[in-house]
């Protein structure tokens, strides 16, 4: 489980926790994330996020 | 019945200063009106206010184009030609890169500036902020009188001075350096007179030939800065030139200075006037982010952006035709209360708090987003820890809203400490 964060705004999608608020549910790896899914901060698509290296 | 829920006037415009130096309730009452889309009088802009429509145009950037959106096209002809003649002979004529721009062009350049400001290499800029904001409470502090204003001697300077030197231009031309902000800001005024507008073209140019002169110098000495490395990328194994480079500095200059001085000092307003959050703020300085979110959404210090439309065009069921000016009422959207509860109050526990318009949405989202809340959290924790009976100075003049059509920002902030 990884922590995805967004290049444009720096939201960070926990794989761990999902998004349940957006019906996506604990668990979720960014991969299985439709292709057309959107950061719901910035609306940049999912090509923008990158696997934080932290 | 509340000004919030007045009716707004057919006649009143978002030019007149009275409503920008109030613009909450202009703001809500046009939330309020029967048809989704206020024709101003004055601008005759198309101006959208729910949060739904707001997001409509952001996302349909065929439609609704960015091109012309700080050049309204309501100058003199004559005055616009002057003032691309003294662009031409004495400093660089302004291309379209990122605010002023449409695709394909606008992706070139984003993907340029957006390697530039990721959480990374942002978060790689903290020491520097944190040392910049330390020595302006140095500085106040050191005056010995317990008082200050927080806009004139802090939020003002802890993002211009951390942009100066990201553009390579010396601390000691800082005073210099605000007025050229303070000009760039002006000039997208719609209602300037034509002397205005070539006395401001003068200020820019100057302001042009810093950038480039420091450009001239990284060409051949690359440093660790924002301008040089602009200078020194590649995209599809192009860099861009010397015009380009001196639009995207000047915008970057401009962006990254005024609306950041403008969100620190609304942010700290809010606390000030919020014991509850202060509270909140000063037990837990992780709560700080969510406040900044809440100021940025309740007082945008961009209250909203033109779009030009490019063909006829609906927006809610009212006829848009081609060609017109639609300003995006950013403050509105951000109280809509279709999208948000407890619309009017700041609350920091929304699970949804960064999805406010603040910052644009879609390929146009602010490219200095994450550099913005970073210098504001920076300089928000580091005042609260550092003063820590910071209030409001109740013998000095209270704060008020700028007059202004491209600024929502406060005139002065007086605290004790």
């Amino acid at each position: 489980m990884a922590v995805w964060i967004c290049q444009s705004c720096g939201h960070e999608y926990d794989e761990t926790k999902g998004m349940p608020s957006h019906g996506i549910p604990p668990g979720t790896s960014f991969a299985d994330l439709p292709e057309d899914w959107v950061c719901p901060d910035c609306l940049s698509g999912k090509e923008v996020f990158e696997i934080d290296g932290t | 019945m509340s000004s919030n829920t007045q009716a707004i006037e057919n006649n009143v415009s978002f030019s007149q200063s009275c409503v920008q130096q109030d613009i909450v309730p202009f703001a809500n009452d046009l939330l309020n009106k029967d048809s989704r889309v206020y024709f101003d009088p004055v601008t005759k802009f198309a101006i959208v206010s729910h949060y739904s429509d707001v997001s409509y145009v952001t996302n349909h950037p065929e439609i609704f184009s960015n091109k012309d959106s700080t050049r309204m096209g309501l100058g003199d002809p004559q005055i616009e030609l002057e003032v691309y003649n003294r662009y031409k002979e004495k400093g660089f004529v302004p291309v379209p890169t990122l605010v002023t721009n449409d695709p394909p062009s606008h992706t070139m350049f984003r993907k340029l500036v957006e390697r530039i400001f990721t959480p990374k290499t942002v978060k790689g800029f903290e020491p520097e902020i944190t040392d910049i904001v330390d020595r302006l409470v140095d500085a106040m502090e050191e005056k010995g009188t317990g008082r200050a204003d927080m806009v004139a001697e802090f939020a003002v300077w802890a993002p211009l001075y951390f942009i100066m030197g990201q553009l390579g231009v010396a601390r000691e031309h800082s005073p210099r350096v605000k007025q050229w902000a303070d000009a760039a800001i002006a000039a997208i005024d719609p209602a300037l007179s034509g002397e205005r507008q070539l006395e401001l073209t003068d200020t820019l140019i100057e302001m042009q030939q810093f950038i480039n002169a420091s450009a001239e110098r990284y060409e051949t000495e690359p440093a660790e800065t924002i301008l040089s490395l602009l200078q020194h990328s590649e995209v599809d194994g192009r860099r861009i030139d010397r015009e380009a480079l001196v639009s995207l500095g000047t915008q970057l200059f401009v962006a990254g200075h005024e609306t950041t001085a403008a969100l620190i000092a609304t942010t700290l307003f809010m606390l000030l006037r919020d014991p509850t959050s202060m509270a909140a703020a000063k037990a837990d300085p992780g709560t700080i982010p969510a406040f900044i979110e809440e100021a940025l959404r309740l007082n945008p210090p961009v209250p909203h952006r033109l779009r030009r439309t490019l063909q006829d065009t609906e927006i809610a069921g009212v006829a848009i035709p081609a060609g017109t000016m639609v300003q995006l009422s950013y403050i509105s959207a951000n109280r809509d209360p279709d999208r948000w509860a407890d619309a009017e109050e700041p609350r920091i526990d929304r699970e949804d708090g960064r999805q406010h318009c603040s910052f644009g949405q879609g390929i146009h989202y602010c490219i200095g987003n994450i550099l913005a809340r970073t210098e504001a959290r920076i300089a928000i924790a580091r005042v609260l820890e550092r003063l820590p009976d910071l209030r409001l100075d109740q013998d000095a003049p209270s704060p008020q809203w700028l007059p202004s059509f491209q600024a929502h920002a406060l005139n002065s902030l007086h605290v004790r400490f």
